[in-house]
């Protein structure tokens, strides 16, 4: 039997380009976490668009969970200390992803991290999030740079469209914003035990959260 | 033929990184390159995203610095004083060994810092100076002979040459990891660690000294640690080594796991093709 994988799509340039690499070994199941207003506009748009195309291709429908996380990022940044929103969230995705994952009886959760390419991919992060998450965490990108990711991503047709970008998504140095959340000095050295004791008090309701998602079929 | 002086190193993503990132990594990338460059005559100058070393070895420095991450790519350099008149005397002399008159050429010139002449002008005149000397004809679209020409504030750099770096982050940067090396691709898995900034700690099963002698040319910055054991604990060698994370060499195999004990496991080459595996192979043996 084909393993099935949950892949964590955000609508940027590596999350889908991890989904089709691991596409060569299993079926696929899309997650995307919405943050809600924390993210510009545009990027449930561009999910979907980005999951068609690898449906195209696969000549395959998908299925795409939509998962409202706006709420669970308010939780975070109001009772956490603002530096480590980063990390909280990330490991709040891996734990609606971990949750998911055995509702569809799939046998890994697959990200676009790549080992510290942005502030909340340090290896030590990264180490801290997955602490504890049963279902194994697969990173097909995790020793590719950005130029190699961004070849690939030419290569299979998704790359124009994750560099869509709307209005209102720039920053104060004309950068483009992909979550509001972001702190000015996310953590890069966050322990497990910091996210143990931290998870214990935040108390998000990982499988209420589960149930309210949105699920789609994509393709044809 | 002219002898180069000098060796322009490029760096990648560091220079994204925010200030005190930067400051912090290029410390490391700097300690790697000097590692590398042990025993060798050299001096090191230093730009925001550029490092020049100064060799009369350029050679052996060019092969060393192939295999240091974080460097995207090198080209050996001709260097005068930043003047028109001595760049154009240095580039009709390089000219004349790669140029004559059934090829093309172009110069590509590039300017930092104040000067009394400004780019187009340092393209036009050295421009004009090669095609005396040589007979060559321009031709920007589509030249056989690209003439690099950047000029700083004192000195002035030519290069034709550019050779690919292996890119990445300096070794170092992200902290320890312990490698099992008893998988399939753990030579693969352990050089795409090391290329995203990882210090490696290999554990074997029983010692290959061939791998080793491989990953110790990558590993320039710090002593690459092994061991070589029957049956490894992987948990407690990482504990011993302040390694965090465990880099696994799976090819996909249905059964993977989360982690050792309390520390995970990640798994670089996991859902490449074997043609993907074939070609890392070819860059890691170069």
């Amino acid at each position: 039997m084909r393993k099935r994988f949950i892949c964590l799509l955000s609508g940027g340039i590596d999350s889908i380009v991890a989904a089709w690499f691991a596409s060569r070994y299993g079926d696929i199941v899309f997650v995307h976490i919405d943050n809600e207003h924390f993210l510009p506009r545009g990027t449930r748009e561009r999910v979907l668009e980005l999951a068609k195309v690898l449906s195209a291709l696969l000549k395959k429908k998908l299925k795409l969970y939509f998962v409202k996380n706006g709420q669970n990022i308010k939780t975070i940044i109001a009772n956490a200390p603002r530096k480590s929103t980063c990390v909280l969230c990330r490991r709040t995705m891996y734990r609606i992803a971990e949750e998911i994952a055995r509702r569809e009886h799939a046998y890994g959760i697959v990200t676009g991290e790549s080992l510290a390419q942005v502030a909340s991919q340090t290896l030590y992060n990264l180490v801290a999030e997955s602490y504890d998450i049963s279902v194994p965490i697969l990173r097909p990108l995790f020793g590719l740079d950005k130029e190699e990711i961004v070849v690939y991503a030419k290569q299979i047709g998704t790359y124009n469209i994750s560099c869509t970008r709307e209005k209102g998504c720039y920053g104060s140095r004309g950068r483009f914003v992909c979550c509001f959340a972001t702190p000015k000095y996310p953590e890069t050295h966050a322990s497990v035990e910091f996210v143990k004791s931290v998870e214990k008090e935040l108390n998000i309701d990982i499988k209420g959260t589960v149930d309210s998602a949105e699920v789609l079929i994509v393709g044809e | 033929m002219q002898s180069y002086d000098c060796i322009i190193v490029r760096l990648g993503e560091i220079a994204l990184k925010s200030e005190q990132v930067r400051e912090k990594w290029m410390k490391i990338q700097i300690k790697n390159i000097e590692a590398a460059l042990a025993g060798l005559q050299y001096k090191i100058e230093v730009n925001p995203n550029r490092i020049f070393i100064y060799t009369p070895e350029i050679e052996r420095a060019m092969e060393a610095l192939r295999h240091v991450f974080g460097i995207t790519s090198l080209s050996p350099a001709w260097t005068c004083f930043a003047s028109l008149d001595e760049m154009k005397v240095l580039a009709s002399k390089i000219a004349r060994e790669f140029l004559d008159q059934k090829k093309s050429f172009a110069i590509r010139s590039r300017k930092a810092g104040r000067h009394a002449f400004g780019v187009r002008t340092i393209a036009d005149e050295v421009g004009a100076a090669v095609k005396n000397a040589t007979g060559a004809r321009v031709d920007l679209e589509d030249p056989d002979v690209e003439i690099n020409v950047e000029c700083r504030s004192r000195r002035a750099y030519i290069f034709i040459e550019k050779v690919k770096g292996p890119g990445g982050l300096p070794l170092g940067v992200c902290g320890r990891v312990c490698v099992d090396m008893r998988d399939a691709y753990s030579l693969h898995a352990a050089w795409l660690a090391a290329k995203r900034g990882c210090e490696l700690v290999l554990v074997f099963d029983k010692l290959n000294d061939s791998v080793l002698k491989l990953l110790e040319r990558w590993h320039y910055g710090s002593q690459l640690k092994y061991y070589d054991v029957k049956r490894p604990d992987l948990e407690q060698i990482c504990m011993n080594e302040g390694a965090i994370a465990i880099i696994s060499g799976k090819a996909f195999s249905r059964k993977e796991s989360a982690s050792v004990g309390n520390i995970p496991i990640f798994y670089p080459v996991l859902f490449f093709t074997k043609e993907e595996i074939k070609n890392l192979e070819n860059i890691i043996n170069s």
